[in-house]
């Protein structure tokens, strides 16, 4: 975002959020896009984090039965993706179901 | 400038198929050949393409040009416009303002989309495209993904069943019985949709509309070019497009579809027309959640009952409001960037009683519905008789 919607102002900040939150919602994408085969069938989901903020994320390392809508996750960082023939590897933002 | 009317006075559609044999600009010049038929002249002022990924689809990009020329018509401006899967209604629409303003009097306005030349993960990757490459592709959501999000969603909050979210689908498929252009012509039951294959989460197979090749085109002219000729008119009396937050989480609502109810309202009060008045609607049911959606955001259901009223009766043929008169994306087919443009060559059959089959007996006016991504864009035409 470069210009506030509600505004207009583009004194824009960048602000880290918290790393806990909720789902909001999920999925199970049994056919990611090409180059995440080896995580299918995969969670996704819309995060609700705890200032309100939303962000779509995988869910990982969490029992299926854990997955749900309200459950509480907290942020990690994994692999995200192997970019290229090079093969270098990107890190991103991933979430864990908290037990 | 003086504005006039504008007016639909001819189209042309391929079939909705694995088009093996035909190129991206085969299909464009067989749909632009039968709209153009029957026109004085055969040469619109302005020719526009509607089409989202021929880059990836086809290996080609300057639709507006090759076809231009491929008709005999170097010479005439014309460009493509591209957004997502309302390519097809954006072309349209641009297409009406030109015409309706005087800028020109005649545009060719045509959609096409060629996808079964790609392997299933490359169509995925294509129509990822619609989404945000940092935010949506970066964590691997397809397209299909984003819709399932917001399937469950949809379910959860709003207490809707398995069977109510088949109820459109099932429509759609019972409108292409008889439709010769479309692509799927079997009648379903919510069982086979319910025992299809899972693809993401809760939607399943037929849920989601099908991969196809198909192009549409129409004619567009206003007053100065629409006298002469036996050719049938059907009026655009209201045309917008709205656009939305474009990730589906940053919305501060999922399940308000904002830019559908804003260019629905734009496109009506433009019209003048009350929405009672509507006797069909062409929806874009690119996935059973989303054609609910765009039934709520137009006013045809109160929130949360867009599936609920589609199982209880209330958009089927013979109904108080027939929606996808000859199956809709589910069932007619979803060449993405073609889309908006068959919607629109569909409302006009209606409208000059050339529907057979599939006519919805004596209607008056028609609204067509074409979004893209998951309501990011969309595009909304309102279409009368002619006087």
């Amino acid at each position: 975002m470069y210009r506030c919607k509600k505004c207009g102002s583009e004194h824009i900040k960048d602000k880290e959020m918290p790393r806990t939150g909720k789902i909001m919602t999920y999925t199970r994408l049994h056919e990611p896009l090409p180059g995440f085969e080896a995580q299918a069938p995969l969670y996704l989901a819309v995060v609700k984090l705890d200032n309100g903020a939303r962000i779509l994320s995988q869910i990982v390392d969490s029992p299926d039965e854990a997955v749900k809508t309200g459950a509480r996750v907290k942020a990690t960082v994994r692999r995200a993706l192997v970019d290229g023939d090079s093969g270098q590897i990107v890190y991103g933002y991933k979430f864990i179901v908290e037990t | 400038m003086a504005r006039s009317r504008a007016y639909v006075s001819s189209v042309g559609m391929t079939s909705i198929a694995d088009h093996w044999e035909d190129s991206i600009l085969d299909l464009a010049v067989q749909a632009s050949r039968e709209a153009l038929r029957g026109y004085p002249n055969k040469k619109p002022d302005q020719i526009i393409v509607g089409n989202m990924f021929s880059a990836v689809g086809a290996r080609q990009e300057h639709l507006g040009a090759m076809l231009a020329a491929a008709l005999g018509l170097a010479g005439t401006p014309a460009f493509k416009v591209e957004a997502a899967c309302s390519s097809g209604g954006s072309a349209f629409n641009v297409g009406y303002n030109l015409v309706r303003s005087g800028a020109m009097d005649s545009a060719l306005v045509v959609g096409v989309e060629k996808m079964r030349d790609l392997e299933p993960e490359d169509v995925s990757l294509a129509l990822a495209m619609a989404e945000s490459a940092e935010y949506t592709q970066f964590v691997g959501a397809t397209f299909a993904a984003l819709n399932g999000l917001l399937a469950r969603y949809y379910m959860e909050q709003m207490d809707v069943s398995r069977d109510e979210l088949s109820a459109i689908p099932v429509i759609d498929h019972a409108n292409a019985v008889t439709a010769q252009h479309a692509q799927f012509r079997k009648e379903i039951t919510p069982e086979v949709v319910s025992r299809s294959q899972m693809i993401s989460d809760p939607l399943r197979l037929f849920d989601c509309a099908p991969v196809g090749d198909g192009a549409a085109a129409v004619l567009l002219v206003n007053d100065n070019a629409a006298s002469g000729g036996r050719r049938k008119l059907a009026e655009v009396i209201g045309g917008k497009i709205a656009t939305n937050d474009f990730t589906i989480y940053e919305r501060d609502d999922m399940l308000d579809f904002k830019s559908t109810r804003l260019a629905f309202k734009g496109a009506m009060e433009q019209a003048g027309l009350a929405p009672a008045k509507l006797g069909m609607v062409e929806v874009h049911d690119a996935f059973s959640v989303v054609g609910a959606l765009s039934l709520e955001a137009m006013g045809f259901s109160k929130r949360g009952h867009g599936a609920k009223d589609a199982k209880a009766g209330r958009y089927g043929r013979g109904s108080e409001l027939p929606i996808n008169t000859f199956g809709g994306l589910k069932a007619r087919g979803h060449p993405v960037g073609a889309t908006g443009v068959y919607q629109i060559a569909e409302a006009y059959l209606q409208l000059t009683d050339q529907a057979g089959k599939n006519q919805v007996e004596g209607v008056e006016y028609a609204a067509t519905q074409n979004i893209g991504g998951v309501d990011t864009t969309s595009a909304v035409h309102v279409f009368g008789r002619a006087a």
